[in-house]
């Protein structure tokens, strides 16, 4: 029923039904919702039917004010964007809060990897996780650790300039090519890649020979990055040594807990500090990759050359 | 048409606008740690053996024995090295003081007396290390010194800049010709920091651990800082009508400003300090 014609405010959007509903509305008229709630209350299972148009209502909902009209976010991302600085803000309570709460993120994200990916893969809930923690982490940095007056501007730039490199390596890696050669089906892309090419769900992209190089440098980089950002933090939150002169370490966190802002950067820290490990694990497990593939190639190489020169 | 084309434009520009002053804010110098004009090593040795300050403090410092020779300080400068933070911690060895805290020099003649003014209340652990450390520290440089302990006995508000005046008072009675004010948590980290006076007013913990070895901001003149004795009787001492934490330092740097005596920093190398940790023990 779209049958007027004006522009949409920001914060409005042509629903499931074609029709034309506002943000502010979200709680309100879900036919599915009150008949479930019907059923439940009058102790009757609720209807399939009601649970998928609950469902899709819900995702139909979650939308976010734009230009044009309200936008649709997917529900991994919702989930990511109220999670981590949950996990986050709890984690900053206290030393014993800090444990619980990275426990309870580890096996949360074990239990979405083991669960939820297999049973729909084309969820990019690591991904989103991932996009909201760089954020997340990099906004702590830039409006809670930057204002306690201790990085230098030099410091901040080289932060950034570190960060805009892996951006755009990461988005060279993502650059689709039509693949030449043999191809195989991503179940998570949903398209044809090359068929050496392995799928990482927290860069939601193949990575093969095509773009191997690209996505090493961009782990490189991250990881750099990350451990920079991961220093200055915590070097600021505790009391740092000059580590033979070179650089700064910190080496005494037990005030790190006195101040809101303080346990706040230093838990972001903590944070980015295990971001940049998983991802140390997967750049040992890529650099192992190449070795076996250098050393398998060659020796397909010789037995080629060796075919060649028989015919 | 035209209306909506318009609009596009306009948004645009102002989605722009809005990344260029996210990025000013974000790169603003004023959210970051400060580089700064400081005096060159090879350059301390003239501001401390500066012709105006040499007359200043013989005629000050009470000086009967002539015989000696002027104590020398070159190497102290020139040949600096960064104490290690576990000498601070460390039981040292060091001549005994007189009573009251003095120290005088007796191998050669120093040119000035610093009377070292601490604003203490209520930090026995803070005292001790200090006092350990800091005797320890300045027999070593060529200096007669004498160490004030300005406690503030009651239950008030802390007022660091009435107890530094008390303590100033106090050394200029005995002709201090060099005033150090140094807070009870702040331990120099390196041989070259001699606490004697410049020429101008002196800050001279720029580089302290836990602000990263950098300084939070230009104006910051509190922690450790020295000022001749007539320095700070020409601008009448410092206020006394800061109560409680903050804002006499910022006070007494413009009160230097306004009499164009503004503080210097000689160079970070040797400006490094410590701060001890405050856990434990809060000053009430």
């Amino acid at each position: 029923m779209i049958s007027d014609n004006n522009p949409l405010c920001c914060c409005e959007y042509f629903d499931l039904h074609k029709e034309r509903n506002h943000i502010l509305a979200c709680c309100c008229n879900c036919q599915d919702f009150d008949e479930g709630f019907d059923s439940f209350v009058s102790g009757r299972p609720i209807s399939r039917h009601n649970q998928a148009g609950f469902m899709a209502t819900l995702y139909d909902r979650l939308r976010i004010p734009w230009k044009g009209g309200a936008r649709r976010i997917s529900m991994e991302a919702c989930i990511s964007i109220v999670l981590v600085p949950i996990f986050l803000l709890i984690a900053s309570i206290s030393p014993g809060w800090t444990i619980i709460s990275a426990s309870t993120m580890i096996l949360f994200l074990t239990y979405v990897k083991c669960r939820i990916s297999k049973s729909n893969p084309r969820m990019k809930f690591f991904f989103a996780w991932m996009n909201t923690s760089f954020v997340v982490v990099y906004l702590i940095f830039e409006f809670v650790v930057i204002p306690f007056l201790q990085i230098l501007w030099e410091e901040n730039i080289a932060l950034s300039v570190l960060i805009a490199i892996a951006y755009f390596c990461f988005w060279k890696t993502k650059t689709r090519r039509s693949p030449d050669g043999l191809t195989k089906n991503c179940v998570y892309c949903m398209t044809q890649v090359p068929s050496d090419s392995r799928h990482y769900s927290w860069l939601d992209c193949c990575v093969g020979q095509h773009n191997a190089k690209q996505y090493t440098i961009g782990l490189c980089v991250t990881i750099a990055a990350l451990l920079y950002g991961c220093n200055l933090t915590l070097t600021t939150v505790c009391h740092p040594f000059e580590w033979f002169a070179i650089i700064l370490l910190p080496d005494d966190c037990t005030e790190a807990y006195d101040l809101f802002e303080l346990s706040l950067s230093f838990v972001s820290g903590l944070y980015t500090l295990g971001i940049a490990t998983y991802l140390s694990i997967l750049l040992i497990h890529r650099i192992t990759l190449i070795m076996f593939y250098t050393l398998f190639s060659q020796s397909q190489h010789n037995r080629k050359t060796q075919d060649n020169f028989i015919a | 048409m035209n209306e909506i084309l318009r609009l596009q434009t306009f948004m645009q520009i102002s989605k722009y606008i809005v990344f260029v002053l996210a990025l000013l804010y974000i790169y603003c110098p004023l959210r970051h740690a400060k580089r700064y004009n400081y005096i060159r090593i090879d350059k301390i040795l003239n501001e401390i053996e500066d012709i105006e300050v040499m007359k200043i403090s013989n005629n000050l410092a009470n000086v009967t024995d002539n015989d000696l020779e002027k104590c020398p300080y070159e190497h102290l400068v020139k040949k600096n090295k960064d104490i290690p933070i576990s000498e601070v911690f460390r039981t040292q060895q060091f001549e005994k003081p007189n009573l009251g805290g003095e120290y005088i020099q007796k191998h050669c003649l120093p040119y000035q007396k610093s009377a070292i003014i601490v604003p203490y209340r209520n930090r026995k652990r803070h005292l001790h290390t200090f006092l350990n450390y800091m005797h320890f520290f300045l027999q070593q440089q060529n200096i007669s010194y004498r160490i004030f302990i300005v406690e503030q006995n009651d239950d008030y508000s802390f007022n660091r800049a009435k107890l530094l005046n008390v303590g100033a008072l106090e050394a200029l009675n005995e002709n201090y010709s060099c005033l150090i004010f140094s807070d009870v948590d702040l331990l120099p980290l390196n041989t070259g920091n001699i606490y004697t006076c410049s020429r101008l007013p002196r800050h001279m913990c720029s580089a302290i651990d836990i602000f990263r070895f950098n300084l939070p901001y230009e104006g910051l003149f509190g922690g450790v800082i020295s000022i001749r004795s007539d320095q700070f009787k020409l601008v009448n001492g410092m206020s006394n009508e800061y109560i409680g934490w903050g804002g006499e330092d910022d006070d007494f740097y413009r009160r230097l400003k306004h009499h164009n005596i503004t503080p210097y920093r000689f160079s970070p190398q040797v400006s490094k300090y410590t701060m001890l940790t405050h856990n434990k023990e809060k000053p009430r």
